[in-house]
């Protein structure tokens, strides 16, 4: 009939919407927002379904000194999108339309990069806008010009806040604006800032986050939180994931001991929870004793074995051989510390080891512990010509089935035959053993 | 009941107009949908069990399904868990080859892979449409599946400059 719409091979009008959704869910991006163009029909599929707009993130940038940032944000605000990701960077100077924009949309994720604002009433502002639906917040270099606290409680709660990552922001923003939140699963601050009212706000994130599992905070702010209280017995959360990274070390050796012995009460504290752990230095024996005796534990990274006070003498080790660690990495290791067969002969369960760096002794120390990887990381590897022959025999006895080399900076692979031929043979192993 | 045993019982099916295919009870366990029917007749029920009715099947496109099954029904099979997290497997050539058909009848079958819950052959057919719809322009996409455009010049241009501010998550 001439009047009826001829679309008869549509998968919109021939299949059910849950396999439409399944279709457009394989498409990548790119493709999907090709898809959108080819009718307002498909447009208005894609658009309303939040399984597909929740793999597009939209990128914004509200720098008035270009003409089409405001164009662009009027555009996204008017879209029939139900967009759940953006992306802000540089903002300043004009906060009007973007206002709009975060009101138009329920975002879940909001990812805020190099972005000032002018007053805390601005800040309130913008952050009131996503206040209710946010539900990973993500912010690296945001400032307040004028931080004065006008000594109101905002009141902002952030109800479903699940994600909350803060690199380098101004200490204002937790103390004025994210003082309430307590729904945080994971937890990630980064900062340079030692002042101590941010650390009081961390410290207070801290007791009451009940539901936190993961941490990632800086070694120069978790280290003072470790000095200075006696957090051990306050905190409700049981970690699975724990991660210290980028301390500074110019404190004294006492300093040091009181944050070790308060680190290892609280390793211990978190002992039946803990899976993952990753320190930016390895804090001394007492520290990597008490890891080994974590019963969940299974992964840890360290990434060095340096800045510690007994790293004269680092010795052989007891270490608990019960371990259930399958993943290490290790880096920052020097080819003469015993520590490396300590830690060999303590993990017999390790499938999946990280180097920093591989040469004749880590490999001759892998052998003897009889322990049998499946997948080896090399970030550097000594490929001299003397050296190099004798170490890729010793390779044979790996039994990896995956390997993963990053020698992009490697400075010891003055020999390009030689770093092809260290890749060609341990393919031949790993093809070998599958 | 067991299942498992190693011989493979004869079972017949009946579509929707009435065809009876006779299949085996390896090959028609793929199917969740009766592997649910056939766990509920119980001990001894297959040899005594009639032919099991399909009423949202027709005859050709069962006959589709047929030959996959029977073509997969030693094969281990994921279950729709898996095969959420699946993406750019590789695909078995024979398959690649099955599923060479006219968009009516793969249309048909992904209708009946998703009423029988045969997860695996569900994924192959509904991944074959999106990959008929990736790397096509939208005029492509439109004479594919004779599609009407009903954009104006400047809807069709909005669109266009929005997706320009949109990435990968």
């Amino acid at each position: 009939m001439a009047f009826e719409k001829f679309n008869i091979f549509d998968p919109l009008e021939n299949l059910p919407y849950e396999i439409c959704e399944k279709i457009f869910k394989y498409l990548p991006v790119k493709n999907l927002l090709k898809a959108s163009l080819v009718n307002s029909n498909w447009y208005k599929f894609i658009a309303n379904n939040s399984k597909l707009m929740s793999k597009v993130k939209v990128k914004t940038s509200c720098n008035m000194d270009q003409d089409y940032s405001q164009e662009i944000i009027v555009a996204l605000t008017m879209s029939e999108r139900k967009y759940e990701n953006i992306e802000i960077e540089r903002c300043g100077q004009c906060w009007f339309p973007i206002f709009g924009l975060l009101e138009s949309k329920k975002w879940k994720f909001v990812n805020i990069l190099r972005t000032s604002f002018t007053h805390p009433a601005e800040t309130v502002d913008f952050f009131r806008c996503i206040e209710q639906n946010v539900e990973n917040l993500q912010m690296n270099g945001v400032y307040v010009r004028y931080s004065y606290s006008d000594g109101l409680n905002k009141g902002l709660m952030f109800p479903n806040l699940k994600r909350f990552s803060a690199k380098h922001v101004q200490a204002f923003l937790y103390h004025e604006i994210f003082q309430n939140l307590q729904h945080l699963e994971h937890f990630e601050i980064i900062s340079n800032d030692q002042n101590i009212a941010s650390l009081n706000t961390v410290i207070k994130f801290l007791t009451v986050n009940e539901n936190l599992k993961s941490l990632q905070i800086s070694g120069n702010v978790f280290y003072q939180i470790m000095y200075e209280s006696n957090l051990v017995q306050k905190v409700p959360f049981h970690l699975k994931k724990l991660v210290i990274s980028n301390g500074n070390y110019h404190q004294g050796s006492s300093y040091y001991e009181q944050i070790y012995d308060n680190l290892v009460t609280f390793i211990k504290s978190q002992s039946n929870s803990l899976e993952s752990i990753s320190l930016d230095d390895w804090m001394g024996e007492n520290v990597l004793t008490t890891i080994y005796e974590l019963p969940k534990l299974k992964e840890l990274s360290i990434k060095g074995f340096t800045n510690c006070i007994d790293t004269m003498h680092l010795k052989k080790i007891n270490l608990n051989v019960n371990t259930s660690i399958r993943k290490l990495e290790l880096f920052a290791i020097a080819e003469d510390q015993l520590i490396f067969e300590s830690l060999m002969r303590a993990t017999p369960a390790l499938k999946n080891l990280s180097l920093s760096l591989l040469n004749h002794h880590f490999l001759d120390t892998i052998k003897q512990s009889g322990i049998s990887l499946t997948h080896l990381t090399v970030y550097s590897v000594n490929l001299t010509h003397i050296e190099s022959k004798d170490l890729f025999k010793k390779l044979e006895f790996l039994s990896i089935k995956d390997y993963r080399l990053c020698l992009r900076e490697n400075i010891f692979a003055q020999s390009y035959e030689n770093l092809s031929l260290f890749e060609k043979m341990l393919h031949a192993i790993m093809s070998r053993n599958l | 009941m067991d299942i498992d045993r190693p011989s493979d019982p004869q079972v017949s099916v009946v579509s929707s107009d009435g065809t009876m295919f006779h299949t085996t009870l390896k090959s028609i366990l793929l199917s969740g949908t009766i592997k649910d029917m056939i766990e509920h007749i119980g001990e001894g029920g297959v040899e005594n069990m009639g032919a099991i009715p399909l009423q949202n099947v027709d005859s050709k496109t069962l006959e589709i399904v047929i030959k996959w099954i029977e073509h997969h029904k030693d094969n281990i099979q994921p279950t729709s868990e898996e095969i959420k997290d699946k993406t750019a497997d590789f695909i078995d050539p024979w398959d690649e080859n099955f599923l060479e058909m006219d968009l009516d009848k793969l249309y048909n079958l992904i209708t009946a892979a998703n009423y029988l819950n045969i997860p695996q052959l569900l994924w192959l057919s509904t991944r074959k449409i999106a990959m008929l719809i990736k790397n096509r322009t939208p005029q492509e996409i439109r004479s594919l599946f004779n599609i009407e455009d009903d954009w104006t010049p400047q809807e069709i241009e909005a669109v266009q400059k929005e997706n320009q501010w949109c990435e990968e998550k």
